[in-house]
Formats: structure tokens, C-alpha cells, sequence
């Protein structure tokens, strides 16, 4: 068999289902390397530009501009030149067939809801393997936010990510918990009922201030820190962002409040701010996000005490026009502390830089399980 | 989040009310599937109002809160307005908005009027539920539409959810709302479905919704018209023609500052509303934007409406009666030519 490759819809995240293409950005024809950008797809919460998972030449575009395929869906044949024609013919229709098969034997990819402390929690727990990741979002966000990295991650690790009380689908009640220790405490509970530890922490911005403080109450549970975009270490989080997203009730303010969050506003699609504003609708989420804010105002000690405290091996990644948090100076920080600065990259670099946030993780997970 | 049919998601925003607060209590004639004895006794699920929305309500809360009435549409309201004045939350159930004529006194003279006649010392938290609308051939009793007769009088507040998912926030927000409120349900809706989230959430009154974005026309719509014009903004869209779809959602309070907006940028409007065209609600909305976007507008606004007539039984006649799809193509294209 001759190397021909198939490009298909990406699942970008538990809830996408179809992908709509915008457009190719590269000619038949043309070559491409791993890793380029191939086209557009819009799904109803992004718009993100696919990777070529393989090099070759594209050979064939199969879908049409502007039109919306289920996930998995063949969209282009990459090949190198000797593959003829007839080839690619006999590939495209192969791969269709076998598709419908898969389609049958598939099985849904599902949260799950975890009842602890009288409250319930929503996880998502994807991959199997021996070394343990959880995922720690950040304020008013959730599981989702980590849709386009976790299943790659879950290739090489088991992950485990969990929508923070009063977020996602998790309950809105916040009682009983009156500090990122508190709910550290609940992490802590949640990973030893499933035996999850110990594991690496990939956190993001207020997620953040609950791995510190899991790392500090149970360093032994914690093999290294990945802190994207990180609240808790020095900078409170810019208050126009904070005030806007409390207070926004109408499309119009809430689009505002999570244009601070990109620097490509494309990926404030209308079906975004709709999901939020769902979501900012639901009863006690409003009391919710006040609460966090205020833990948040609460909590920034000395950033370079805080993570000098810490023995496990910290990287942080950082949007350079970060607007919610303003990046720190990499000269502020302890040595044993890495920083990766992602130019033009605003406050959500796990969606906005998904490919390079994830190598990132890759990199520093794997040299520290080698060492 | 699953799929729910409006119809559930009106229960769910009962069901999640009765829970919350026991104040509330429903009233109106076989809500309980006409069961008066004690819970236990009453059937499984099948009854629950003629439209089926108050299902299963009966068993769960028992008939001191569910409440079986004569029929007598005016003695509901009386009693329910009464209710709210002594602080219970009564959602009276009319079944269909044409017989809320034989209770205008009520709720006219009395519910709409006593928060402002007593100086603010009483408040009138009632919401009267109805079915909307034609298309089922239930002839010209039960098929009118009537949201402008309530929109017409101060103190009411009006809410028409299109869907589903707004169906439950909009008869949420309308439950804990202090002031009195008509809320239409359209008996074309009942078995659509969305997307619904099984928490509880409240749509704010006044907070019209853009379901389409597009720069060439604003299409304005209510209820299950909404729906429709859905249909007619993608056969639009195959034109060339990017419609910006506005649903209001509630007609008393009205979100002008979403309206006007749209229109401003699009300068071209098409109005939809299943209600007679005379002193009707879209005729409220062409005086509006007549007044705030003269000289604006790039074409003569166009409305789309049923005609001045009673809805007809006859299938055929029904049908040419309603707007439709057809209709507000035509009209988007007619503000498009100029």
C-alpha cells in the first residue's frame, strides 16, 4: 500500500459533531509538511484552523465550501506524487465504505457526573494509559475549554478533566467553599476516590490558583505543574474583564467581556457568546462567578515565593497579548521555573495555540517522566 | 442538555418552580387530567391540561397545589389574581387564549391595574398561561393570536417564546416576575425540539433574541413564526441574501435597542406576525422604526400578516390565510429590489 492519507473532520472536543468547512488554505495540488494549516473549520464554538497530520501532497478535495460534515467525514486525499489517480479513487471509496462500519461499532464519548460532598461533578475522563493527567479549567469556563487538546493528550496519557463547582455541569452552589484551598481539598478527595494519583496538573488561569494549592497541600500527589496563563502568581486578573463578564446580560455586553480573552476575535463566534450567555443564565451561576471573583481578588501572594515553595518541576505557557492577565517578566521568576511566551497569542492559548500548547506539554511531561 | 419538546420544557419550568418555591400554585380546568380526589389517586401520566403541559404536576405537588377548577375562565383569574395579591405566585392555565375574553375585567381592570392603583403597597404576581396561534385547523375560537390586545395595556408584560429552549427560561423568568404575565405558547411549537439544559435557568423580559446575523435585511418575528421565517432567511440566504433574524421574545417589555440596532445596519425590514394587521403588533413595530429610522431605511418597510379576517376553518382557506414561508420571501425580496 502505497502512503495515501486521509483528512477528515476533526473532533474537536466531546460536543462537536460536525464541522463546517470554510475554505482550504492550500491548492490541490500543493505540499504540505505536518503540522501545516490545512483549512478552516467552524464547529458552533470555534472556528480553528485544521493541522495536516501528515505530509504529502494534497491530492483531493472532497467537500464543499461553506457546507457542514459530521466529524470524521473524508474532506481530502494527501498523497505523494507516484499515487495515481485511480489509486486515490480506489482509497476514497475503501475509506468510505470502512467509514460506515466505524460509524456502527463507535462508541459516544461521555461525561460523567461524580456525586461528592452532596454536590455532583461533571468529568470527563478520556485514555487509558499509565501516567495520570488532570486538567484544571479556569473562570467561567470548563471541560470544554480543553476540547482540542485532551483527546491528543489521551493518546499517551490518562486524562481526567472536571468542570470546578459552580461551572459546566457540575452544581451551581458554591456552599461550603470559601477558598482555592477548599476546593483543593475537593480535587484531592476526587483523585484519591478514583485512585487517580499521583498526576501531572495542567491548570489555566483561575485553575491555577486551585493547582498551587493542591501542589502545596499535597506535593506528593503532584509529579509536575503546568500553569497556562496563570492567576494566583502576582497579577489579579485585568477588572474590566472580570466586572463585564459578571455583569453582561446581553449578547452584545458578553461579546465584549470574551473579545479580551483572543487576540484572533475570530474565535468569538456568535455560537460562543450564546453558549456563555446560556450558561450565565442558569440559576446560581451569577452568585457563583461573584464568589470566584472574589477568591480571586484574595488571592495574589508573591508569585516567585509561591513557586519557589514548590520542589515539582513548573513550566508556564503565556499568551503574549494576554489582556485578561498580563504576562510576567520571565526574569521575575525562580530558576527552576519555565516560561514559554506564545506571541500573538491572547489569555487561551490551549484554543487559540492548541497544537504548540500541547507539544509544550508533551515536551516537558516526557523529560520529566524520563528523569 | 438533551432534546426536549417545547412541551417538556414548559413542564420542566413548572416542575423546577414548584420545587423552588412553594408559593407557586397552578390553577385551571384539567391540568390534573381532571382528577379532584387526593394525589395518590390520580392516573399516571397521562393527563395533564388538554395540551398536556402540566403532566405528572398533580402527582408530584397534590391537588392543594395543583389546582382542578370549574370551567369558568373568569372565576380563575378572579381567584388567581385574589392569590397573588396575598402573596402565593398562581400560574392560571386558559388553555386557549380566546377565552381570556370573558375575564378582561380581571385582567385588565384588576391584575394590570392594582400594583398601580394601590401606590406600589400591592404587587400581582400571576402568570396566565395560553395557546396561541392557527394551523390546526381548531377553527376561529380557538386559532387567534390576541398577544397585541395584552400588549396594548400597561401592566402586563407579554412573553411569546419561539422554541423550546426559551419556552423554559421565559416561563421561569415569567414565574418569579412580581407584575402580571400573559405568556402565549403557539400549539404549532409544542412538539418542537432543542437543546433544553435540565438545571434551571430565567431569560430576562426585554431581551430580544438574534437567532440569524446578516447585513442586508432585518426580519422580525414572534412566536412560531419566528420558525418559519428561519426557513424563509435560508431560501434567502441561497439568493445571496443575508437575513438577520430578531425575535423579541417578549412584546411588553420590547427590546427597541436590538431592534433598532439591526435595522440601522441593515436599513431594509420585513415584519412577521401571525396576528390580524389592524392596531396589530406589527404595525407597533413599523410605527417604531417609521419614527426612529425615517430617512433610513433603504425600502418601504414590508409586513407580512395574516389578512383581516377571522381564522377560517376550511384547511385550504386556513392555509392561505397564515404567512408563510412563500410570503416573506416575497417580502424580503420586494425591500431587496429597491
Amino acid at each position: 500500500m502505497k502512503n495515501i492519507f486521509p483528512i477528515v473532520v476533526p473532533k474537536w472536543g466531546l460536543e462537536m459533531e460536525e464541522g463546517r468547512l470554510n475554505g482550504w488554505l492550500v491548492e490541490e495540488g500543493g505540499r504540505v509538511a505536518k503540522g501545516d494549516e490545512l483549512a478552516e473549520i467552524e464547529t458552533s464554538k470555534v472556528t480553528n484552523r485544521l493541522e495536516s497530520p501528515y505530509s504529502g501532497i494534497l491530492r483531493k478535495k472532497l467537500a464543499a465550501i461553506d457546507r457542514s460534515y459530521p466529524c470524521g467525514t473524508l474532506i481530502g486525499v494527501l498523497a505523494e506524487p507516484e499515487v495515481t489517480e485511480s489509486e486515490i479513487d480506489a482509497f476514497v471509496s475503501d475509506y468510505r465504505t470502512a467509514a460506515v462500519q466505524r460509524d456502527e461499532s463507535a462508541t459516544e464519548v461521555r461525561s460523567e457526573v461524580l456525586e461528592i460532598k452532596g454536590r455532583t461533578l461533571r468529568l470527563l475522563q478520556l485514555g487509558e494509559h499509565p501516567t495520570r493527567l488532570l486538567l484544571i479549567h479556569g473562570f467561567g469556563s470548563g471541560i470544554d475549554t480543553w476540547s482540542a487538546i485532551q483527546d491528543r493528550l489521551a493518546q499517551q496519557y490518562s486524562t481526567l478533566a472536571l468542570d470546578l463547582p459552580g461551572h459546566g455541569g457540575s452544581s451551581k452552589d458554591l456552599a461550603g467553599i470559601d477558598s482555592f484551598a477548599d476546593l483543593a481539598a475537593l480535587l484531592q478527595e476526587v483523585v484519591q476516590s478514583r485512585d487517580y494519583a499521583p498526576m501531572h496538573i495542567v491548570a489555566h488561569s483561575m485553575g491555577v490558583s486551585v493547582a498551587l494549592a493542591l501542589a502545596a497541600r499535597a506535593p506528593d500527589l503532584v509529579k509536575t505543574l503546568t500553569l497556562i496563563s496563570p492567576a494566583g502568581l502576582g497579577s489579579t486578573p485585568n477588572p474590566a474583564f472580570m466586572q463585564c463578564l459578571i455583569g453582561a446580560n446581553s449578547r452584545k455586553e458578553l461579546g465584549v467581556a470574551l473579545k479580551m480573552l483572543f487576540a484572533d476575535q475570530g474565535y468569538v463566534t456568535r455560537e460562543f457568546v450564546d453558549a456563555m450567555l446560556k450558561y450565565k443564565r442558569l440559576d446560581g451561576v451569577g452568585t457563583a462567578l461573584q464568589k470566584y471573583a472574589s477568591l480571586l481578588q484574595s488571592d495574589s501572594s508573591n508569585h516567585a515565593d509561591r513557586l519557589r515553595g514548590l520542589s515539582m518541576p513548573i513550566q508556564l505557557i503565556w499568551g503574549a497579548q494576554d489582556e485578561v492577565i498580563r504576562p510576567v517578566e520571565a526574569e521575575s521568576l525562580p530558576a527552576n521555573v519555565g516560561l514559554a511566551l506564545f506571541d500573538s497569542i491572547g489569555h487561551v492559548p490551549q484554543v487559540e495555540a492548541s497544537s504548540r500548547t500541547l507539544n509544550r506539554i508533551l515536551e516537558f511531561i516526557g523529560q520529566s517522566d524520563r528523569s | 442538555m438533551s432534546l426536549k419538546s417545547y412541551r417538556q420544557a414548559l413542564n420542566e419550568a413548572l416542575r423546577h418552580e414548584m420545587r423552588r418555591d412553594e408559593r407557586v400554585i397552578l390553577a385551571g380546568i384539567d391540568i390534573g387530567a381532571g382528577h379532584t380526589s387526593a394525589a395518590e389517586d390520580a392516573p399516571g401520566d397521562g393527563g395533564g391540561g388538554v395540551l398536556g403541559v402540566t403532566s405528572g404536576l398533580i402527582q408530584e405537588f397534590g391537588i392543594a397545589r395543583v389546582i382542578e377548577t370549574p370551567i369558568s375562565e373568569s372565576a380563575i383569574i378572579g381567584m388567581c389574581t385574589g392569590a397573588a395579591c396575598t402573596g402565593l405566585r398562581p400560574v392560571a392555565d386558559l388553555m386557549f387564549v380566546d377565552f381570556l375574553g370573558v375575564c378582561f375585567d380581571q385582567i385588565f381592570n384588576q391584575a394590570a391595574k392594582l400594583r398601580y392603583m394601590f401606590g406600589g403597597k400591592v404587587k400581582v404576581p400571576l402568570v396566565i398561561r395560553a395557546s396561541i396561534g392557527a394551523g390546526m385547523n381548531a377553527a376561529a375560537q380557538h386559532s387567534q393570536m390576541l398577544h397585541a390586545l395584552f400588549t396594548h395595556i400597561p401592566g402586563l408584560k407579554v412573553a411569546m417564546p419561539s422554541g423550546a429552549y426559551d419556552a423554559k427560561g421565559l416561563l421561569i423568568q415569567a414565574i418569579r416576575d412580581d407584575d402580571p404575565v400573559i405568556f402565549l405558547e403557539h400549539k404549532g411549537l409544542y412538539e418542537m425540539r432543542e437543546d433544553v439544559p435540565d438545571e434551571p435557568y430565567s431569560i430576562p423580559f426585554g431581551e430580544a433574541n438574534v437567532l440569524l446575523d446578516g447585513d442586508d435585511v432585518t426580519v422580525l418575528a414572534t412566536s412560531k413564526m419566528v420558525q418559519v421565517a428561519k426557513l424563509a432567511a435560508e431560501t434567502a440566504r441561497s439568493e445571496g441574501i443575508e437575513v438577520e433574524l430578531v425575535d423579541p421574545r417578549t412584546t411588553s417589555p420590547l427590546d427597541e435597542e436590538t431592534i433598532m440596532d439591526s435595522v440601522s445596519r441593515t436599513r431594509r425590514v420585513v415584519i412577521v406576525d401571525e396576528g390580524n394587521p389592524r392596531c396589530g403588533f406589527a404595525a407597533d413595530l413599523a410605527a417604531m422604526i417609521a419614527i426612529r429610522a425615517h430617512g433610513l431605511l433603504r425600502a418601504p418597510l414590508q409586513l407580512v400578516t395574516a389578512p383581516h379576517t377571522p381564522v377560517p376553518f376550511s384547511p385550504t382557506l386556513e392555509k392561505a390565510y397564515l404567512p408563510n414561508e412563500g410570503k416573506i420571501c416575497a417580502a424580503i425580496r420586494q425591500v431587496m429590489a429597491v
